[in-house]
């Protein structure tokens, strides 16, 4: 009887260290038959109660239905540690998921938004007005010759006699002073329109944003402090702006900005024509005749107004050399920015 | 307008580089675009004499010529037809190098060896001539360096002149800007002549019919001129600046044009023979042919100078054919007028010409400078052209030029330009630019220079102040924020969410041009009002666009075809009508597009395609963003819709939206070949709606209970009347009802659906208990069997 006792245990210890040994899920089924199948090993010790003496039998029984309980524990442990494996094998997390589509603003509206966010935080509301303009804001009011090129048919697209299609944003600045009586501080985005055949930086219809500041005391080193302050904040502060007299109909003095390339910061490069300046728009101070056909005072206030071109800003911000790429809406082009 | 560096130099003395030059005169107000160094490469040129000449073995048009370079007798093949035994010539040798920095070899043409060239004009840069070599006079010894018989070295400033400043169109004018900058003095050209020939006022009238057309205007009269081609220096000057050298009376004009910038004309005297000058509108229809050879059709707003019987030029735009100086002219009529800048202006746009003089004088000329340009031709015609000079000058000045006196407040330069300039510094910047005045102090008596038609107000004057003082020197004013708020529109608020939310939705954002093709849009809805241009610069772009689908679909068309094909579009942005009286009525719309997979391919997910369930999901989530629930959704037509795909959205009677499916004949039109869904919103009514102010509600104190009810119902009862009835039943108890399984085929029969609904049940002031619930649950069912036809499906 202690012979079957012991062969018992050896039987449960080599059971036990054949599992601890197992590494996978096909050998831990192999031994779970061998150990436990109606032909297996733990059976042929139940074969063996019925020729032990009878009051051996309970307690020999007893003992094989603990091995049994613990071999079919340990399997149930091992085969539940394969499965977690498993299942942690297959989790992936450098699985891409691409769950769902990606939006993006468009990159000219989105200087636009930064225009504008500047711009207010300097203290100048957003003004608009019509695409559709009258010849009248959009060249007399801003003391624009009768006779003054920028009014031919080639140059401007007209609807009829008299109304046309804005070839600026500036006609935003009468009728903002038509409306309202100083301080005005705005500035005026906006579609503008030229008779231009499209090639790599024209565009018939282009972006503009134009500012008007009028008040009392308000210089021209208020207009050099706000397009420096725009530089600074749009495209870093090592930023320079430099002012050349120009003309405009519309301002005296009138001058043209310049920023250091955004670049090559200055030293020049491709985009800057190796002159380290950009030019990015006009600007000046309000005609007194301006003022006089919108009833201001001109003795009283004075005041400065600029444009700049969006699409130029946005083209120079991402290194865009191609002006139809922005009003082409390629998604493959948006989704760059 | 080019300007050379040399000239500028021998009109002022500055010691400024070039480069300085430039800098200074752009952030004056000129600006330098280019500085072309000129002449820099030629080397190793060298007079010589010819000493023999002999034929070619193999060449019956070329040469041999023996050439003394003063260092030895070398040996060259030439072709030029003008050689000479004895002729001065400048000769390269070997390792020369010309202009193009072309470098010398020897070389052997037609089998004879050739130690260098003879030069030519266009080998030097003196001008594009290559017919005869450069005969130089008698004097020259062999081998003197080129250099010191012709200053070839100079730099050539490519301007760009804002259209206010015609003074700066000249070497003199943007001498005086340099002097304003530098000061010193401007040294005006020698014009004193020895005047040899008859009185003037007994060979020459001027009658001016039209004083306000032209209201001056000078003659002067030169025999004996021998025309012939200019000297080298006259020819390289003109040459380096653009202009071809023509012949000396020619060259000297357009000499003194770019000197004075005071367009000139030569006329041949012989072709006067009444010796009058008459100037006059031309008669409507009247044909002169000016000296490019074209023959012009003129009406009576253009000028004309005449001989008394028949035009001669073309006022202050070009001379005719046939009165031009040519070879065989002797004597010479000089004009020198003053043309009123809106006669020339329009002579010059309606015949279709842009002259170096009509520019100048559309420009505004300067009147006083008539006689002093006129002398000055002459003075270089006597030099250059061995002319005898007549006595006197015939000045015809009908209608007085007088200057603008400008009252000037140097305070308000102060004011306008944010500086602390004294009176002095005013001063001396108005002496600088010849601005003269008088006092000074808190008050100025200005008088306007003849030479700057731009100079009228007192305001100009300030700008004459900002340029020359800098405005680099102008300090930034940088203001701490001021009391003056600026406001964001609510409706710039609700765009903005908008976009943002669209954006977090997966949505690109599309920017495109708002000029669309009229004939597209007939095409596609014939009735359809929209904006059209009168002018367009083509059918592609005739039209405003009358809503956002139609650039929408083209943005669609463009990335399906360039294989962006799974695809979800939004703009918010204008569109045109036309309107009676006034100009055109430009509101918002919000447009949406989706075309292509519902999500991107993925392991994720199933592949589902866009259907309108998508566009209208998309819909639905904006007004859930927005609280916006008024509304209902309606079919009707559209013109870019499917019919059975062709839906509205309203509220009560207001039509503010549509959604659906673009029809194939749409997509044909457009050339879209993917089924494409699309919907478009009033911006305004939208943003009423969205502007709506939320307000806080406490949050459910008391659990919910969820209820699912699936039923079979005939396939015609919309989801809507089965929502309506379950909330009607179930009165204030119920939360939410929504659809969570939609179905058909297996165990449903032809002609039916089954749909499931999940009804959130929850009371504001208990627990529901179950018993409340499945009372009102059950009730439900009946009522939906009652009315509805509806059948309980078993779980």
């Amino acid at each position: 009887m202690d012979d079957i006792l012991n062969k018992i245990k050896e039987f449960e210890s080599f059971a036990l260290s054949k599992l601890e040994s197992v590494n996978d899920k096909k050998a831990l089924d192999a031994i779970k038959i061998e150990l436990l199948s109606r032909k297996g090993r733990l059976s042929e010790f139940y074969g063996m109660v019925s020729k032990v003496p009878t009051e051996m039998r309970p307690k020999l029984g007893a003992e094989l239905n603990r091995i049994k309980k613990v071999i079919q524990d340990k399997i149930e442990l091992t085969d539940k540690a394969f499965r977690e494996v498993f299942k942690k094998e297959f989790f992936d997390y450098t699985l891409p998921v691409r769950a769902s589509f990606i939006g993006h603003k468009h990159p000219l509206l989105q200087t636009v938004d930064d225009i504008i966010t500047i711009f207010h935080g300097m203290g100048f509301e957003v003004a608009h007005g019509p695409d559709v303009e009258t010849d009248y804001y959009n060249f007399d009011a801003l003391n624009t010759p009768e006779d003054h090129p920028s009014r031919d048919l080639s140059d401007t697209f007209y609807i009829k006699k008299g109304i046309l299609l804005r070839t600026h944003t500036s006609p935003v600045q009468i009728r903002t002073m038509e409306k309202k009586k100083p301080p005005v501080k705005i500035i005026a985005p906006g579609r503008c329109y030229r008779s231009d055949t499209p090639d790599a930086s024209h565009s018939p219809v282009f972006y503009q944003c134009e500012g008007l500041y009028v008040d009392e005391g308000v210089s021209f080193g208020d207009l050099k402090g706000t397009i420096t302050a725009f530089a600074r904040t749009m495209f870093g502060k090592n930023v320079k702006v430099r002012f050349r007299p120009h003309f405009f109909p519309f301002t005296e003095p009138s001058v043209e900005y310049d920023f250091s390339c955004i670049i090559c910061g200055g030293k020049g490069c491709r985009v800057c024509k190796y002159n380290g300046w950009l030019e990015i728009s006009g600007a000046g101070m309000v005609d007194p005749e301006v003022f006089k056909t919108v009833g201001y005072d001109s003795e009283k206030y004075t005041g400065f107004a600029f444009g700049m071109g969006v699409d130029r800003i946005t083209m120079l911000r991402y290194q865009i050399d191609d002006i139809r790429l922005l009003y082409e809406n390629d998604v493959r082009f948006i989704r760059q920015f | 307008m080019k300007i050379s560096y040399n000239w500028l130099k021998e009109l002022l003395d500055f010691d400024a580089s070039p480069e300085e030059v430039a800098y200074l005169l752009t952030m004056s107000g000129s600006e330098v675009e280019t500085i072309e160094n000129k002449g820099f490469e030629i080397k190793g040129v060298v007079t010589a004499t010819i000493t023999d000449i002999k034929p070619h073995p193999n060449a019956n048009k070329l040469t041999i010529c023996d050439v003394d370079t003063g260092e030895g007798k070398v040996s060259v093949v030439c072709g030029a037809p003008n050689l000479k035994i004895g002729m001065k010539v400048f000769f390269a040798g070997e390792g020369a190098v010309l202009a193009g920095n072309n470098k010398l070899k020897k070389a052997t043409i037609r089998g004879v060896e050739s130690s260098g060239m003879i030069l030519a004009e266009d080998e030097l840069g003196i001008s594009d001539d290559h017919t005869i070599v450069i005969e130089l006079a008698d004097g020259y010894k062999p081998g003197r360096p080129i250099e010191d018989i012709l200053a070839l070295n100079d730099y050539i400033f490519e301007l760009e002149i804002t259209p206010n400043r015609p003074d700066c169109l000249s070497h003199i004018g943007i001498a005086r800007e340099l002097k304003a900058l530098l000061g010193g003095k401007l040294k005006f050209p020698e014009t004193s002549i020895d005047e040899t020939g008859p009185e003037v006022s007994s060979n020459l009238t001027i009658e001016i019919d039209d004083p306000d057309g032209c209201p001056r205007y000078t003659g002067r009269l030169i025999s004996d001129v021998k025309v012939r081609p200019s000297p080298l220096w006259l020819k390289l000057r003109l040459y380096y600046l653009g202009l071809r050298p023509i012949n000396n009376i020619v060259d000297i004009t357009n000499y003194v044009l770019l000197e004075t910038g005071h367009p000139l004309h030569a006329f041949d005297y012989d072709y006067f023979k009444t010796a009058k000058v008459q100037v006059r509108r031309a008669y409507e229809g009247e044909k002169f042919v000016t000296l490019d050879e074209v023959e012009r059709i003129l009406n009576s707003k253009h000028l004309l100078i005449t001989n008394a019987e028949e035009p001669v030029a073309l006022a202050g735009i070009m001379g005719g054919l046939h009165s031009e100086v040519t070879e065989s002219t002797t004597r010479v009529l000089l004009e020198s007028a003053y043309f009123d800048p809106v006669t020339i202006r329009y002579g010059a746009k309606t015949v279709g010409l842009s002259t170096e003089s009509s520019q100048r004088f559309e420009r505004g000329a300067d009147p006083d400078m008539a006689p002093k340009a006129n002398n000055r031709a002459c003075k270089l015609i006597a030099e250059l052209a061995n002319g005898k000079v007549f006595k006197g000058i015939v000045d015809a000045y009908p209608k007085n030029i007088s200057p603008v006196k400008i009252s000037f407040r140097p305070q308000i330069a102060r004011t306008v330009l944010g500086i602390d300039i004294n009176s002095n510094e005013i001063n001396k910047i108005f002496k600088g630019l010849d601005i003269e005045f008088e006092g000074d102090g808190s008050l100025m008596d200005v008088t306007q220079p003849s030479f700057r038609p731009d100079l009228t107000r007192e305001i100009d004057l300030v700008e004459e102040i900002a340029r020359i003082y800098g405005l680099d020197k102008i300090p930034e004013v940088y203001r701490a924020g001021g009391t003056l708020g600026a406001e964001i529109t609510p409706k710039a608020k609700v765009i903005d969410r908008l976009r943002n939310f669209l954006v977090g939705r997966g949505f690109v954002e599309i920017f495109p041009l708002t000029l669309v093709d009229g004939r597209q849009l007939i095409k596609i809805d014939n009735e359809i009002d929209f904006v059209k241009l009168q002018n367009p610069i083509s059918e592609e772009m005739s039209a405003l666009r009358p809503d956002l689908a139609t650039t929408m679909l083209k943005v669609l068309r463009h990335n399906i075809n360039h294989g962006n094909k799974d695809i979800k579009l939004f703009e918010v942005g204008t569109y045109y009508k036309p309107v009676k009286n006034g100009l055109a009525l430009e509101k918002e719309l919000i447009c949406l597009a989706i075309s292509g997979r519902e999500e991107p391919v993925s392991w994720r997910h199933k592949e589902v395609f866009s259907d309108f369930y998508s566009i209208k999901a998309e819909i639905e989530a904006i007004f859930e963003y927005f609280k916006i629930s008024d509304f209902e959704i309606e079919p009707c037509n559209s013109s870019h819709f499917a019919d059975d795909c062709s839906y509205m959205i309203k509220d009560n009677d207001k039509i503010w939206g549509r959604l659906g499916r673009i029809s194939s004949d749409v997509a044909k039109i457009v050339g879209i070949k993917q089924e494409s869904f699309l919907a478009e919103l009033e911006f305004d009514i939208f943003c009423e709606y969205a502007l709506r102010q939320s307000y806080f509600k406490p949050l459910p104190r008391f659990p919910a209970s969820n209820r699912d009810i699936a039923i079979i119902v005939d396939q015609s009862i919309p989801a809507k009347e089965i929502i309506s009835l379950i909330k009607k039943v179930a009165g204030d108890i119920v939360e939410d009802v929504f659809p969570f399984d939609l179905y058909k085929g297996k165990n449903v029969s032809e002609g039916m659906k089954g749909i499931a609904f999940r009804i959130i049940y929850r009371s504001k002031d208990h627990t529901l208990t179950d018993d409340e619930v499945e009372e009102v649950h059950g009730r439900i069912s009946q009522r939906l069997n009652k009315e509805l036809g509806a059948q309980l499906r078993s779980k």
